[in-house]
Protein backbone atom coordinates (compact mmCIF):
# COMPACT_ATOMS: atom_id res chain seq x y z
CA UNK A 1 0.00 0.00 0.00
CA UNK A 2 2.00 3.42 -1.28
CA UNK A 3 0.48 7.30 0.19
CA UNK A 4 -1.57 8.51 -2.28
CA UNK A 5 -3.15 5.13 -3.74
CA UNK A 6 -6.69 4.25 -4.20
CA UNK A 7 -5.95 0.83 -1.60
CA UNK A 8 -4.52 3.69 0.89
CA UNK A 9 -7.52 6.08 0.82
CA UNK A 10 -9.87 3.35 0.89
CA UNK A 11 -8.29 2.46 4.01
CA UNK A 12 -7.61 6.09 5.53
CA UNK A 13 -10.72 8.14 4.82
CA UNK A 14 -13.19 5.90 6.69
CA UNK A 15 -10.58 5.66 9.30
CA UNK A 16 -10.24 9.15 9.69
CA UNK A 17 -14.57 9.81 9.96
CA UNK A 18 -14.09 7.14 12.68
CA UNK A 19 -11.15 9.02 14.20
CA UNK A 20 -13.25 12.25 14.44
CA UNK A 21 -15.91 10.52 16.78
CA UNK A 22 -16.62 10.51 20.56
CA UNK A 23 -14.60 7.32 21.06
CA UNK A 24 -11.56 8.36 19.83
CA UNK A 25 -11.53 12.23 21.61
CA UNK A 26 -9.30 10.88 24.35
CA UNK A 27 -5.47 10.77 23.73
CA UNK A 28 -4.64 7.47 24.58
CA UNK A 29 -7.63 6.12 21.73
CA UNK A 30 -6.19 8.24 19.48
CA UNK A 31 -2.83 7.27 20.18
CA UNK A 32 -4.06 3.50 19.90
CA UNK A 33 -6.32 4.07 16.47
CA UNK A 34 -3.09 5.88 14.70
CA UNK A 35 -0.92 3.11 16.01
CA UNK A 36 -3.34 0.29 14.44
CA UNK A 37 -3.09 2.42 11.45
CA UNK A 38 0.66 2.83 11.59
CA UNK A 39 1.15 -1.18 11.63
CA UNK A 40 -1.56 -1.63 8.87
CA UNK A 41 0.61 0.41 6.88
CA UNK A 42 3.65 -0.95 7.46
CA UNK A 43 2.38 -4.73 7.62
CA UNK A 44 1.04 -4.10 4.10
CA UNK A 45 5.37 -3.72 2.98
CA UNK A 46 5.52 -6.84 5.10
CA UNK A 47 6.18 -7.99 8.59
CA UNK A 48 10.10 -8.10 8.24
CA UNK A 49 9.69 -4.05 7.61
CA UNK A 50 6.96 -3.90 10.54
CA UNK A 51 9.23 -5.93 12.75
CA UNK A 52 12.20 -3.79 11.47
CA UNK A 53 10.56 -0.09 12.12
CA UNK A 54 8.62 -1.23 15.16
CA UNK A 55 11.63 -2.60 17.05
CA UNK A 56 14.10 0.23 15.82
CA UNK A 57 11.04 3.19 17.40
CA UNK A 58 10.79 0.91 20.83
CA UNK A 59 14.82 0.79 20.80
CA UNK A 60 14.82 4.69 20.72
CA UNK A 61 12.31 4.92 23.25
CA UNK A 62 14.01 2.95 25.75
CA UNK A 63 17.61 4.79 24.70
CA UNK A 64 15.95 8.27 24.93
CA UNK A 65 15.13 7.82 28.45
CA UNK A 66 18.06 6.29 29.21
CA UNK A 67 20.08 9.06 27.45
CA UNK A 68 18.05 11.38 29.52
CA UNK A 69 19.77 9.78 32.70
CA UNK A 70 22.89 9.30 31.35
CA UNK A 71 23.79 11.75 29.09
CA UNK A 72 27.13 10.63 27.92
CA UNK A 73 25.14 7.52 26.52
CA UNK A 74 24.25 9.42 23.68
CA UNK A 75 26.67 8.95 21.03
CA UNK A 76 26.79 5.01 21.66
CA UNK A 77 22.44 5.44 20.87
CA UNK A 78 23.28 7.66 18.40
CA UNK A 79 25.96 4.95 16.77
CA UNK A 80 23.32 2.45 16.87
CA UNK A 81 20.28 4.34 14.95
CA UNK A 82 23.12 5.32 11.98
CA UNK A 83 24.41 1.40 11.84
CA UNK A 84 21.03 0.53 12.12
CA UNK A 85 19.91 2.90 8.93
CA UNK A 86 23.15 1.99 6.96
CA UNK A 87 22.21 -1.70 7.51
CA UNK A 88 18.60 -1.47 6.07
CA UNK A 89 19.27 1.04 3.55
CA UNK A 90 22.20 -0.88 1.75
CA UNK A 91 21.79 -4.54 3.02
CA UNK A 92 17.45 -5.06 3.06
CA UNK A 93 14.68 -4.13 0.80
CA UNK A 94 12.39 -2.80 3.26
CA UNK A 95 10.31 -1.94 0.80
CA UNK A 96 9.88 1.46 2.71
CA UNK A 97 12.52 3.77 3.04
CA UNK A 98 14.14 3.36 6.80
CA UNK A 99 15.90 7.31 6.25
CA UNK A 100 12.71 9.53 7.36
CA UNK A 101 12.26 7.69 10.40
CA UNK A 102 15.86 7.61 10.72
CA UNK A 103 16.05 11.46 10.68
CA UNK A 104 13.06 12.10 13.10
CA UNK A 105 14.33 9.11 15.94
CA UNK A 106 17.46 10.55 15.62
CA UNK A 107 15.94 14.07 16.07
CA UNK A 108 13.73 13.23 18.94
CA UNK A 109 17.31 11.71 20.81
CA UNK A 110 19.08 14.98 20.23
CA UNK A 111 15.98 16.70 22.07
CA UNK A 112 15.81 14.57 24.72
CA UNK A 113 19.71 14.80 25.26
CA UNK A 114 19.52 18.82 25.03
CA UNK A 115 17.28 18.64 27.60
CA UNK A 116 14.73 20.64 25.52
CA UNK A 117 12.37 17.36 25.24
CA UNK A 118 10.98 15.33 27.51
CA UNK A 119 11.31 11.52 26.89
CA UNK A 120 8.04 9.98 26.11
CA UNK A 121 7.91 7.12 28.68
CA UNK A 122 5.11 4.75 27.38
CA UNK A 123 6.65 2.81 23.78
CA UNK A 124 3.24 2.25 22.69
CA UNK A 125 2.05 5.82 21.96
CA UNK A 126 5.86 6.91 21.17
CA UNK A 127 5.57 3.90 18.37
CA UNK A 128 1.89 5.36 17.28
CA UNK A 129 3.71 9.02 16.89
CA UNK A 130 6.58 7.56 14.91
CA UNK A 131 4.96 5.33 12.52
CA UNK A 132 2.13 7.59 11.13
CA UNK A 133 2.04 6.51 7.58
CA UNK A 134 2.02 10.58 6.57
CA UNK A 135 6.03 10.76 7.09
CA UNK A 136 6.91 6.81 7.36
CA UNK A 137 8.02 6.27 3.92
CA UNK A 138 9.34 9.43 2.66
CA UNK A 139 8.52 13.54 2.77
CA UNK A 140 8.05 16.11 5.68
CA UNK A 141 10.11 15.18 8.64
CA UNK A 142 8.43 16.07 11.71
CA UNK A 143 10.18 18.25 14.27
CA UNK A 144 9.52 16.61 16.98
CA UNK A 145 8.77 19.13 19.86
CA UNK A 146 6.47 20.35 17.79
CA UNK A 147 4.88 17.70 16.34
CA UNK A 148 4.02 15.30 19.57
CA UNK A 149 2.59 18.30 21.52
CA UNK A 150 0.06 18.30 18.38
CA UNK A 151 -0.66 15.16 18.99
CA UNK A 152 -1.55 15.59 22.80
CA UNK A 153 -4.27 18.07 21.68
CA UNK A 154 -7.57 17.41 21.50
CA UNK A 155 -8.75 16.82 17.47
CA UNK A 156 -11.52 18.98 16.48
CA UNK A 157 -13.13 18.71 13.24
CA UNK A 158 -12.74 21.83 11.23
CA UNK A 159 -13.84 22.69 7.97
CA UNK A 160 -10.97 25.17 6.99
CA UNK A 161 -8.26 22.37 8.31
CA UNK A 162 -10.45 19.60 5.93
CA UNK A 163 -10.48 21.62 3.47
CA UNK A 164 -7.15 22.24 2.76
CA UNK A 165 -6.27 18.93 3.82
CA UNK A 166 -8.38 17.19 0.63
CA UNK A 167 -6.93 20.21 -1.41
CA UNK A 168 -2.98 19.39 -0.49
CA UNK A 169 -3.72 15.66 -0.93
CA UNK A 170 -5.53 16.28 -4.44
CA UNK A 171 -2.71 18.90 -5.82
CA UNK A 172 -0.15 16.24 -4.56
CA UNK A 173 -1.90 13.46 -6.44
CA UNK A 174 -2.06 15.52 -9.25
CA UNK A 175 1.72 16.62 -8.98
CA UNK A 176 2.61 13.24 -8.79
CA UNK A 177 0.52 12.67 -12.19
CA UNK A 178 2.60 14.97 -14.26
CA UNK A 179 5.28 14.19 -12.49
CA UNK A 180 5.30 10.76 -14.24
CA UNK A 181 3.50 12.43 -17.27
CA UNK A 182 6.97 14.13 -17.97
CA UNK A 183 9.04 11.34 -17.33
CA UNK A 184 7.41 9.16 -19.71
CA UNK A 185 7.46 12.03 -22.23
CA UNK A 186 11.00 12.53 -21.63
CA UNK A 187 12.08 9.29 -22.27
CA UNK A 188 10.25 9.58 -25.51
CA UNK A 189 11.93 12.80 -26.74
CA UNK A 190 15.01 10.93 -25.47
CA UNK A 191 14.85 8.37 -28.03
CA UNK A 192 13.63 11.19 -31.02
CA UNK A 193 16.95 13.15 -30.51
CA UNK A 194 19.44 10.27 -29.73
CA UNK A 195 22.14 12.88 -31.07
CA UNK A 196 23.09 14.44 -28.30
CA UNK A 197 23.56 18.46 -28.21
CA UNK A 198 22.86 21.65 -26.04
CA UNK A 199 19.70 21.74 -26.55
CA UNK A 200 18.17 17.91 -26.54
CA UNK A 201 20.45 17.58 -23.05
CA UNK A 202 18.97 20.94 -21.71
CA UNK A 203 15.33 19.56 -22.67
CA UNK A 204 16.27 16.40 -20.52
CA UNK A 205 17.72 17.72 -17.58
CA UNK A 206 14.75 20.34 -17.00
CA UNK A 207 12.46 17.73 -17.80
CA UNK A 208 14.34 15.59 -14.77
CA UNK A 209 14.15 18.72 -12.31
CA UNK A 210 10.44 19.22 -13.29
CA UNK A 211 9.68 15.32 -12.54
CA UNK A 212 11.77 15.11 -9.30
CA UNK A 213 9.93 18.77 -8.27
CA UNK A 214 6.38 17.41 -9.25
CA UNK A 215 7.11 13.79 -7.61
CA UNK A 216 8.49 14.58 -4.50
CA UNK A 217 6.72 17.56 -3.83
CA UNK A 218 3.39 15.74 -4.59
CA UNK A 219 4.27 13.07 -1.88
CA UNK A 220 4.90 16.05 0.35
CA UNK A 221 1.79 17.62 0.01
CA UNK A 222 -0.26 14.13 0.15
CA UNK A 223 1.74 13.91 3.27
CA UNK A 224 0.83 17.31 5.01
CA UNK A 225 -2.73 16.87 4.25
CA UNK A 226 -3.11 12.90 5.58
CA UNK A 227 -1.21 14.94 8.49
CA UNK A 228 -3.83 17.31 8.82
CA UNK A 229 -6.46 14.65 8.66
CA UNK A 230 -4.75 13.43 11.39
CA UNK A 231 -4.19 16.28 13.73
CA UNK A 232 -1.17 17.30 13.11
CA UNK A 233 0.66 19.88 10.68
CA UNK A 234 3.93 18.68 9.47
CA UNK A 235 6.42 21.22 8.09
CA UNK A 236 6.37 22.75 4.68
CA UNK A 237 8.71 20.53 2.46
CA UNK A 238 9.58 22.90 -0.91
CA UNK A 239 9.92 26.74 -0.25
CA UNK A 240 9.86 27.56 -4.15
CA UNK A 241 13.04 26.07 -4.79
CA UNK A 242 13.83 26.86 -8.39
CA UNK A 243 13.02 30.49 -7.66
CA UNK A 244 16.18 30.77 -5.35
CA UNK A 245 18.49 33.71 -5.66
CA UNK A 246 21.20 31.52 -3.73
CA UNK A 247 22.30 27.89 -3.93
CA UNK A 248 22.29 28.66 0.21
CA UNK A 249 18.39 29.50 0.33
CA UNK A 250 18.26 26.54 -2.62
CA UNK A 251 19.29 23.72 -0.90
CA UNK A 252 17.80 25.21 2.41
CA UNK A 253 14.27 25.15 0.08
CA UNK A 254 14.29 21.89 -1.66
CA UNK A 255 13.49 19.26 1.21
CA UNK A 256 13.52 21.95 3.81
CA UNK A 257 12.73 19.12 6.57
CA UNK A 258 15.99 17.17 5.75
CA UNK A 259 17.71 20.25 4.97
CA UNK A 260 16.68 21.90 8.65
CA UNK A 261 17.76 18.48 10.01
CA UNK A 262 21.26 18.86 8.63
CA UNK A 263 21.34 22.52 9.70
CA UNK A 264 20.16 22.36 13.01
CA UNK A 265 21.86 18.77 14.05
CA UNK A 266 25.06 18.81 12.40
CA UNK A 267 25.70 22.38 11.02
CA UNK A 268 24.96 24.47 13.63
CA UNK A 269 26.35 22.52 16.79
CA UNK A 270 29.27 21.29 15.02
CA UNK A 271 30.65 25.05 13.89
CA UNK A 272 29.78 26.42 17.03
CA UNK A 273 32.24 23.45 18.66
CA UNK A 274 34.79 24.11 16.22
CA UNK A 275 34.43 28.10 17.18
CA UNK A 276 37.69 28.33 18.86
CA UNK A 277 39.15 28.09 15.18
CA UNK A 278 39.35 30.82 12.52
CA UNK A 279 35.41 31.55 12.01
CA UNK A 280 36.41 29.96 8.10
CA UNK A 281 37.72 27.34 8.93
CA UNK A 282 34.83 26.32 11.52
CA UNK A 283 32.21 27.06 8.73
CA UNK A 284 33.76 25.35 6.01
CA UNK A 285 34.14 22.19 8.04
CA UNK A 286 30.88 22.28 9.02
CA UNK A 287 29.28 23.11 5.49
CA UNK A 288 31.78 20.63 3.99
CA UNK A 289 30.31 17.69 6.71
CA UNK A 290 26.71 18.71 6.80
CA UNK A 291 26.98 18.96 2.67
CA UNK A 292 28.73 15.49 2.30
CA UNK A 293 26.13 13.53 4.60
CA UNK A 294 22.99 15.55 2.86
CA UNK A 295 24.88 13.95 -0.34
CA UNK A 296 25.55 10.44 0.75
CA UNK A 297 22.30 9.61 2.67
CA UNK A 298 20.93 9.52 -0.70
CA UNK A 299 23.44 6.66 -1.40
CA UNK A 300 26.93 5.76 -0.76
CA UNK A 301 28.34 6.58 -4.20
CA UNK A 302 30.53 8.87 -5.60
CA UNK A 303 28.17 11.08 -7.29
CA UNK A 304 26.64 11.59 -3.66
CA UNK A 305 29.68 12.43 -2.61
CA UNK A 306 30.79 14.82 -5.35
CA UNK A 307 27.00 16.12 -5.22
CA UNK A 308 27.69 17.11 -1.22
CA UNK A 309 30.83 18.83 -2.03
CA UNK A 310 30.21 20.96 -4.80
CA UNK A 311 26.72 22.32 -3.63
CA UNK A 312 29.09 22.60 0.22
CA UNK A 313 32.21 24.13 -1.52
CA UNK A 314 29.22 26.62 -3.65
CA UNK A 315 27.56 27.34 -0.49
CA UNK A 316 31.38 28.44 1.42
CA UNK A 317 32.19 30.44 -1.35
CA UNK A 318 28.88 32.22 -1.81
CA UNK A 319 28.83 32.77 2.25
CA UNK A 320 31.98 34.18 2.31
CA UNK A 321 31.70 36.68 -0.67
CA UNK A 322 28.08 37.63 0.62
CA UNK A 323 27.61 37.44 -2.97
CA UNK A 324 23.60 37.07 -2.73
CA UNK A 325 23.50 40.54 -0.98
CA UNK A 326 26.28 42.09 -2.81
CA UNK A 327 24.43 40.92 -6.19
CA UNK A 328 20.69 42.43 -5.34
CA UNK A 329 22.17 45.62 -4.47
CA UNK A 330 22.96 46.23 -8.50
CA UNK A 331 20.29 46.28 -11.31
CA UNK A 332 19.02 43.34 -12.80
CA UNK A 333 21.28 41.86 -9.84
CA UNK A 334 18.65 39.74 -8.68
CA UNK A 335 17.84 37.78 -11.79
CA UNK A 336 21.53 37.63 -12.83
CA UNK A 337 22.02 35.26 -9.04
CA UNK A 338 18.22 33.49 -9.65
CA UNK A 339 19.94 32.43 -13.22
CA UNK A 340 23.23 31.74 -11.75
CA UNK A 341 21.85 29.33 -8.74
CA UNK A 342 19.41 27.43 -11.46
CA UNK A 343 22.46 27.02 -13.51
CA UNK A 344 24.79 25.33 -10.61
CA UNK A 345 21.55 23.67 -9.25
CA UNK A 346 20.71 21.81 -12.47
CA UNK A 347 24.57 21.07 -13.05
CA UNK A 348 24.75 19.48 -9.14
CA UNK A 349 21.61 17.90 -9.56
CA UNK A 350 23.15 15.72 -12.76
CA UNK A 351 25.89 14.48 -10.27
CA UNK A 352 22.99 13.31 -7.93
CA UNK A 353 20.73 11.61 -10.28
CA UNK A 354 23.41 9.65 -12.38
CA UNK A 355 24.47 6.05 -11.81
CA UNK A 356 28.59 7.06 -12.19
CA UNK A 357 30.84 9.80 -12.18
CA UNK A 358 31.78 9.22 -15.82
CA UNK A 359 27.92 9.48 -16.99
CA UNK A 360 27.36 12.79 -14.92
CA UNK A 361 30.54 14.39 -16.88
CA UNK A 362 29.28 13.14 -20.37
CA UNK A 363 25.66 15.08 -19.91
CA UNK A 364 27.77 18.43 -18.02
CA UNK A 365 29.41 17.66 -21.50
CA UNK A 366 26.49 17.77 -23.47
CA UNK A 367 25.13 20.71 -21.41
CA UNK A 368 27.34 22.28 -22.87
CA UNK A 369 27.90 21.48 -26.41
CA UNK A 370 26.80 22.97 -29.72
CA UNK A 371 23.23 24.38 -29.74
CA UNK A 372 21.07 23.99 -32.60
CA UNK A 373 18.00 25.56 -33.12
CA UNK A 374 15.98 23.34 -34.89
CA UNK A 375 12.27 23.85 -34.96
CA UNK A 376 11.20 20.55 -33.04
CA UNK A 377 14.30 20.37 -30.53
CA UNK A 378 13.15 24.41 -29.27
CA UNK A 379 9.47 22.98 -28.97
CA UNK A 380 10.60 19.90 -26.83
CA UNK A 381 12.85 23.00 -25.15
CA UNK A 382 9.27 24.89 -24.12
CA UNK A 383 7.57 21.68 -22.89
CA UNK A 384 10.33 20.87 -20.54
CA UNK A 385 10.24 24.67 -19.17
CA UNK A 386 6.54 24.68 -19.28
CA UNK A 387 6.90 21.06 -16.81
CA UNK A 388 9.46 23.02 -14.85
CA UNK A 389 7.56 26.21 -14.41
CA UNK A 390 3.54 25.27 -13.97
CA UNK A 391 3.79 23.60 -10.77
CA UNK A 392 6.08 26.19 -9.45
CA UNK A 393 4.10 28.61 -9.89
CA UNK A 394 0.74 26.47 -8.37
CA UNK A 395 2.93 26.49 -5.79
CA UNK A 396 3.93 30.26 -5.13
CA UNK A 397 0.14 30.81 -6.07
CA UNK A 398 -0.79 28.82 -3.00
CA UNK A 399 2.18 30.35 -0.80
CA UNK A 400 0.83 33.73 -1.43
CA UNK A 401 -2.57 32.72 -1.30
CA UNK A 402 -2.79 30.66 2.09
CA UNK A 403 -6.79 30.58 2.93
CA UNK A 404 -8.79 30.14 0.41
CA UNK A 405 -12.09 31.79 -0.57
CA UNK A 406 -13.65 29.83 -3.17
CA UNK A 407 -15.88 27.30 -2.47
CA UNK A 408 -14.71 23.75 -1.90
CA UNK A 409 -16.63 22.20 -4.61
CA UNK A 410 -15.11 24.55 -7.01
CA UNK A 411 -11.46 23.70 -6.44
CA UNK A 412 -12.73 20.13 -5.88
CA UNK A 413 -13.97 19.91 -9.38
CA UNK A 414 -11.13 21.62 -10.90
CA UNK A 415 -8.24 19.59 -9.21
CA UNK A 416 -10.25 16.44 -9.74
CA UNK A 417 -10.32 17.20 -13.55
CA UNK A 418 -6.85 18.04 -13.85
CA UNK A 419 -5.96 14.86 -11.17
CA UNK A 420 -8.25 12.42 -13.87
CA UNK A 421 -6.55 13.85 -17.35
CA UNK A 422 -2.91 13.63 -15.58
CA UNK A 423 -3.56 10.31 -14.45
CA UNK A 424 -5.02 8.93 -17.58
CA UNK A 425 -2.60 10.07 -19.38
CA UNK A 426 0.85 8.75 -17.82
CA UNK A 427 1.56 5.72 -15.75
CA UNK A 428 -0.20 6.22 -12.53
CA UNK A 429 1.25 3.06 -11.31
CA UNK A 430 5.10 4.05 -10.78
CA UNK A 431 6.40 4.40 -7.34
CA UNK A 432 7.81 7.85 -5.98
CA UNK A 433 11.18 8.46 -5.96
CA UNK A 434 12.17 9.38 -3.02
CA UNK A 435 10.71 6.21 -1.29
CA UNK A 436 13.85 4.93 -3.30
CA UNK A 437 15.87 6.72 -0.54
CA UNK B 1 22.32 43.50 35.15
CA UNK B 2 19.16 44.28 34.01
CA UNK B 3 18.56 45.23 30.30
CA UNK B 4 15.60 46.70 28.42
CA UNK B 5 13.67 44.77 25.27
CA UNK B 6 14.44 47.94 23.44
CA UNK B 7 17.87 47.89 24.02
CA UNK B 8 18.03 44.34 22.47
CA UNK B 9 16.75 45.28 19.42
CA UNK B 10 18.10 48.26 18.85
CA UNK B 11 21.78 46.29 19.53
CA UNK B 12 20.43 43.30 17.23
CA UNK B 13 19.37 45.65 14.64
CA UNK B 14 23.10 46.83 14.35
CA UNK B 15 24.64 43.90 14.24
CA UNK B 16 22.08 42.12 11.81
CA UNK B 17 22.42 45.25 9.69
CA UNK B 18 26.49 44.52 10.12
CA UNK B 19 26.63 40.87 9.43
CA UNK B 20 24.30 41.16 6.77
CA UNK B 21 25.61 44.32 4.58
CA UNK B 22 22.09 45.82 4.79
CA UNK B 23 22.32 49.12 6.47
CA UNK B 24 18.54 49.56 6.17
CA UNK B 25 17.66 46.30 7.22
CA UNK B 26 14.30 46.82 9.67
CA UNK B 27 14.89 43.49 12.32
CA UNK B 28 11.25 42.48 13.78
CA UNK B 29 9.98 39.51 15.82
CA UNK B 30 8.73 38.37 12.64
CA UNK B 31 12.06 38.66 10.35
CA UNK B 32 13.60 35.08 9.54
CA UNK B 33 15.88 33.31 6.88
CA UNK B 34 13.31 33.58 4.72
CA UNK B 35 12.11 36.97 4.27
CA UNK B 36 15.76 38.30 4.40
CA UNK B 37 18.08 38.37 1.78
CA UNK B 38 21.47 36.94 2.32
CA UNK B 39 20.71 35.55 6.14
CA UNK B 40 21.82 31.95 5.07
CA UNK B 41 23.52 29.52 7.20
CA UNK B 42 26.83 30.85 7.32
CA UNK B 43 25.24 34.14 7.86
CA UNK B 44 23.15 32.78 10.53
CA UNK B 45 26.35 31.63 12.55
CA UNK B 46 27.88 34.72 11.93
CA UNK B 47 24.84 36.71 13.45
CA UNK B 48 24.98 33.90 16.17
CA UNK B 49 28.48 34.56 17.27
CA UNK B 50 27.87 38.64 16.84
CA UNK B 51 25.44 38.35 18.78
CA UNK B 52 27.46 36.60 21.66
CA UNK B 53 29.99 39.16 22.01
CA UNK B 54 27.92 42.16 21.46
CA UNK B 55 25.71 41.11 24.54
CA UNK B 56 28.88 39.42 26.12
CA UNK B 57 26.35 35.98 26.73
CA UNK B 58 27.94 32.10 26.46
CA UNK B 59 26.15 30.80 23.57
CA UNK B 60 24.65 26.82 24.45
CA UNK B 61 24.49 24.82 21.63
CA UNK B 62 21.01 23.23 22.69
CA UNK B 63 19.88 26.84 23.23
CA UNK B 64 20.17 28.46 19.63
CA UNK B 65 20.82 25.23 17.53
CA UNK B 66 16.62 25.54 16.90
CA UNK B 67 16.42 29.25 16.21
CA UNK B 68 14.94 30.16 13.14
CA UNK B 69 13.52 33.91 13.45
CA UNK B 70 14.62 37.43 15.02
CA UNK B 71 11.59 37.00 17.57
CA UNK B 72 13.52 34.03 19.26
CA UNK B 73 16.62 35.06 19.11
CA UNK B 74 15.64 38.59 21.55
CA UNK B 75 14.12 36.28 23.54
CA UNK B 76 16.94 34.29 24.11
CA UNK B 77 18.97 37.25 24.85
CA UNK B 78 16.59 38.23 27.25
CA UNK B 79 16.46 34.97 28.69
CA UNK B 80 20.25 34.66 28.94
CA UNK B 81 20.74 38.30 30.24
CA UNK B 82 18.22 37.06 33.22
CA UNK B 83 19.90 33.86 34.05
CA UNK B 84 23.64 35.42 34.06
Amino acid sequence: MRLGSLAFFALFLPYVLLLHTRVFSRANARALALLALGLVFLGSRGPGTMAYIVGLTVFVCWAAQYVHRHRPRFWLATAAIVLAWAISRHFGDLGVSPSYITFFLLAYLTEVYWGRQTPVQNPGSFAAAAISPSHISAGPVPEPLHYLRDLRSPLSFDNVLVREALLRIMSGITKKAVGDAIYNWALVAKQFDPGGGGVPAWTLELARGARVYADFSGYADIAIGVGLLLGHRLPEDFRLPFLATSVSTYWRSWNASISRFFLHYVFTPMSLTLRHLPPWLAISAAAYTALLLSGLWHGFTWNQAVWGLLVGSIIVVEGGLRLQARLSAVPGGVFASWLLTFYLMCLARVFSLEDSLAEAWKIIGDLHSDFSWRPRLLRGLVVAALAITLPHLYDWWRSRRPQLHHSLWEWCAVMAALMFVFWFFSDAGMPFVYEGY
Amino acid sequence: MGISEKDIWQRMTGVFRQVLRQPDLIVEAGTTAWNVPGWDSIAHLQILLALEKEFSIQLEIHEVAGIDSAGELAAWIARKHKSE
